[in-house]
């Protein structure tokens, strides 16, 4: 049973009149489809008479990522004011959420933007996909740039080895959340094993889940910020932009990494604005990771969605096409006789 | 009775995505319903096939365990409990435990073999390859 908007809208103004003490209303509330990880509402408020719009985001009761609801938050803050774009940081309450009744965060709304990937294939946005491409892999290799002893990413891990890391987490989430055989995924986690690349010259930022839809373009083809940072760590910087060529990311097209460009075109964009060269070797290993990650969380959520206590569809999707794809994708990866289906032979 | 539930289920899938979705006002009632409608498309796909695919699986798994090199065989005895095994019953449950027995002993004969013997590394590919193909969504 969901909570009405009203209520939700309600419970924000009581949290909000008595932690800001203004006179706050809400003037207008809508929930926004597709947060796979949290719920989210845009929310218009008058605050002593002057219009305010906020992104409202609330633990669900489980999600698509099992992350720490902070962790998003206090990344917003670190990266807020850098080359990278992202919404306002401007409350988290994580201990006492009241009449929201989960932990939730807030942000500040930017409003005439759109994020869905869909709307790249339609006016006005299909004209300017190229710009939206540049911008896009410009942003990516800027906060690749970013030096991570300057932000305030104190709460991170900071590993030995990357790629080891990574690979153990998500192998150990396929091992733990299957609910039967992964025989391809399996295959894929092994020859990671065998192939882990060099720990990198540079540690940076990693988004985790940099791609098209979880940022925020507009109709003159600008990117005004970069959402859903609940993977954020520190790693590689060729994990971003590995993870942003799946070609999950554009399915069913081919040769546009996120239905924007041409995976060669972006990767040089992505080394113009980093200052960084892709290592060819350690950047196929880590988009065969990137494809093991995603199969890993469709297969966590096809297990909450079993499991767990919600019965939200984008699990069950998650469950069954997700991972029939991510399959298919892998395959294309890993298998001796490959026919490249999904994606380039070599990058 | 409706003979065909799958048909039945993509006639209910495209009610819901063509007529009842696009009058939604709602936004994120609208998206709900596409994905549920989606969804419902994939289940009826899958309603039609669940048991043919699995059971098509075991017998080329079979095939594939039996020719499996005897040096290659550290779990014998089970691979010989799966050459002769049928489903408790054609119940999907049922299906689903014996096409998962056969899939645990692929992941441990792949693994044993991918750095030893190319050819039937090869054909492990060729099972999942195939495999992927029946049961992949359109």
């Amino acid at each position: 049973m969901t909570t009405p908007l009203s209520a939700i809208g309600d419970a924000l103004v009581d949290y909000l009149s008595a932690h800001w003490r203004k006179d706050i209303t809400c003037t207008a509330i809508s929930q926004i489809p597709g947060g796979a990880s949290r719920e989210t509402w845009r929310v218009h408020l008058s605050v002593d008479g002057s219009p305010q719009g906020v992104i409202l985001r609330r633990d669900p009761p489980s999600s698509l990522i099992d992350t720490e609801r902070a962790h998003e938050f206090n990344t917003y803050k670190a990266v807020f004011g850098t080359a990278v774009p992202v919404p306002e940081p401007m409350v988290l309450e994580d201990q006492n959420p009241a009449g929201l009744l989960r932990p939730f965060s807030i942000t500040r709304e930017i409003p005439g933007c759109e994020a869905s990937p869909a709307l790249l294939a339609t006016p006005p946005f299909v004209h300017h996909r190229q710009q939206i491409g540049e911008r896009k892999w410009t942003i990516l290799g800027q906060l690749a740039a970013l030096d991570v002893d300057s932000l305030a990413l104190a709460f991170m891990q900071r590993p030995a080895h990357p790629a080891a890391h990574e690979l153990d987490y998500w192998a150990q989430v396929i091992n733990h959340d299957s609910l039967h055989p992964q025989p391809i995924a399996q295959a894929a986690v092994r020859w990671l094993r065998r192939n882990l690349p060099d720990t990198p010259g540079k540690l940076a930022l990693v988004h985790g889940d940099f791609r098209s839809g979880n940022f925020l373009f507009d109709a003159h083809g600008d990117i005004h910020a970069v959402l859903d940072w609940e993977m954020a760590h520190i790693g590689d910087p060729l994990e971003d932009l590995a993870w942003s060529f799946d070609p999950l990311w554009c399915w069913p097209e081919k040769t546009l990494a996120g239905y924007l460009l041409p995976r060669a075109e972006a990767l040089a964009i992505w080394e113009r604005a980093s200052g960084l060269s892709v290592d060819r070797q350690a950047f196929r290993w880590w988009q065969i990771f990137a494809s093991v990650k995603a199969i890993a969380i469709w297969i966590s959520s096809a297990e909450d969605y079993v499991n767990g206590t919600t019965k939200e569809p984008i699990l069950a999707y998650a469950g069954w096409p997700l991972i029939d794809r991510q399959n298919r994708i892998l395959l294309d990866h890993l298998s001796p006789e490959s026919q490249y289906r999904y994606a380039e032979a070599t990058l | 009775m409706i003979p065909e539930p799958g048909r039945a289920l993509t006639d209910l899938a495209m009610r819901l995505l063509l007529t009842i979705a696009p009058q939604t006002a709602n936004t994120f009632a609208a998206a709900d319903s596409l994905l549920v409608g989606q969804l419902m498309l994939t289940l009826s796909q899958e309603f039609e096939r669940a048991i043919a695919t699995r059971m098509q699986d075991i017998d080329e798994l079979r095939e594939l365990l039996a020719h499996a090199p005897v040096s290659h065989a550290s779990s014998l005895p089970a691979r010989a409990q799966f050459a002769t095994a049928t489903p408790a019953s054609l119940h999907l449950r049922d299906v689903n435990h014996l096409h998962d027995e056969g899939m645990r002993l692929l992941i441990e004969l792949h693994s044993e073999v991918e750095l030893t013997d190319a050819d039937l590394n090869l054909r492990i590919w060729h099972f999942l390859r195939a495999h992927s193909e029946r049961h992949k969504f359109d």
